[in-house]
């Protein structure tokens, strides 16, 4: 989530991908670092233990989202930029 | 004055600074005195503590060691042991919140041990004393004051060992060279250690007609437990060994080094094992390789072997001189969190190995 919030922060749009029981941890982060945006999207737990074929799966759910978020950061950083 | 004192301890806890116990208010002057007592600067930066990021100086890292009830001369220990863990490659963010819930264990070497009264033998892990107790303490208070990990830390457990987890190793007692001498420090160098631990695991071994292979048969054994290796793929382990199984190990001349490879060897389990258990064992990934404990082709008795390199296994000598017991425990795998160590100086930095 550090990384996301310092990547958008130095004008590359980014999103970190968390799995539900950290959405807490990572909105904590957030308000730590004076974060507006959430600049995160959620997946189910557990991660670890999927087979490649699950993963592939599970990446190709988060293509939208992610599109979705990183589009969102871009806008945000051409307005800080004032393009 | 009693009542202004207890009306600090409970502001201090009704604002989430303190573990749960109470602390020792940090007054101006207290903390003075431990920053005299570190022989460095209050407003030395010594790292940033996640996940909120804290810059951690000298001053901050005192006013916990106050709350935490150390005493001024701990302080060069308490330095090394956070300079140990601000280290990027412990990897304290991880640390500080996952689900596996570690503790930061603390491990002491050399003469500061007796300068300070480092416990290394009876009631290892036990309460009863003041350095071990509160040095580790302090780790946890500035995880939680200046790192925030009670928002954070999503332990599903977590363990006891997170309000306090230090430990000495008891050189004098050891047949075997110590702990920060097998990392490349002088004997007479007093360092600090600090690995990312589960809760410790006593392991008894009493045949008074038993040999030292079959003591660490059973050592292996207790390191093989299929559940213990998840879907992250290989850990670590520490090893404690008590006076008792030291003493017969020692009579037939293992070296630390034969222990080690001896384990690796035989912390195993059948293939059949884990196909009893099946679930989560299917596949997996150790940080983007894929991998599989047991592949569909394998006969039931292949041997499986759960320690990935003899390295893998960290070996200390403690313990209290009765009882035949050893202990065991969980060290997160070092591509998840690297142990760090760090030399006790007194009134200067603390210095990594080679340096």
């Amino acid at each position: 989530m550090h990384d996301a919030i310092s990547l958008v922060e130095r004008g590359i749009p980014a999103v970190a991908v968390i799995t539900e029981p950290f959405v807490s941890t990572v909105r904590a982060i957030q308000a730590t670092r004076k974060a507006q945006e959430p600049w995160f999207v959620v997946m189910p737990h557990p991660l670890a233990n999927l087979t490649p074929e699950e993963a592939a799966e599970r990446a190709r759910r988060l293509l939208d989202p992610v599109t979705e978020r990183l589009l969102s950061a871009l806008g945000q950083v051409r307005a800080v930029r004032g393009e | 004055m009693r009542t202004e004192y207890a009306e600090l301890v409970e502001h201090l806890m009704e604002h989430g600074c303190t573990d749960g116990l109470p602390v020792f208010p940090p007054l101006r002057s207290l903390v003075d005195r431990m920053i005299e007592a570190s022989g460095r600067r209050g407003d030395e930066i010594l790292g940033v503590v996640p996940p909120r990021n804290t810059p951690a100086t000298v001053e901050l890292i005192a006013a916990n060691a106050v709350m935490a009830g150390c005493r001024p001369e701990y302080m060069p220990v308490v330095l090394a042991a956070v300079e140990a863990i601000l280290d990027p490659a412990f990897n304290l963010q991880a640390v500080a919140c996952t689900t596996a819930g570690p503790g930061l264990l603390v491990i002491v070497n050399g003469p500061v041990r007796h300068r300070i009264g480092i416990n290394c033998r009876e009631r290892l892990f036990g309460p009863g004393n003041r350095a071990n107790a509160t040095i580790g303490r302090v780790l946890r208070l500035v995880l939680i004051n200046l790192g925030g990990s009670l928002e954070t830390d999503r332990s599903t457990f977590g363990h006891p060992g997170q309000y306090t987890y230090c430990i000495g190793e008891d050189e004098e007692g050891s047949p075997w060279e110590p702990f920060h001498v097998e990392r490349g420090y002088a004997a007479e160098d007093s360092v600090v250690s600090v690995m990312a631990c589960r809760g410790p695991s006593t392991v008894g071994y009493f045949d008074p007609d038993g040999n030292g292979e079959r003591l660490l048969r059973a050592i292996a054994d207790a390191m093989s437990p299929v559940p213990a290796f998840g879907p992250v793929g290989y850990t670590e382990y520490l090893l404690l060994i008590g006076p008792e199984h030291r003493a017969l190990l020692a009579r037939e001349g293992w070296t630390k080094e034969n222990i080690r490879r001896f384990l690796q060897v035989h912390a195993r389990r059948r293939a059949a094992d884990f196909r009893a258990i099946g679930d989560n064992r299917k596949g997996g990934y150790v940080l983007g390789e894929p991998r599989r404990w047991v592949e569909e082709e394998d006969p039931d008795d292949r041997w499986v072997h759960l320690i990935r390199d003899p390295a893998d296994v960290h070996i200390l000598s403690a313990g209290g001189a009765a009882g035949a017991f050893s202990v065991l425990i969980g060290v997160m795998p070092r591509r998840l969190s690297a142990w760090q160590s760090r030399r006790v100086q007194k009134a200067g930095i603390a210095a990594p190995a080679g340096e």
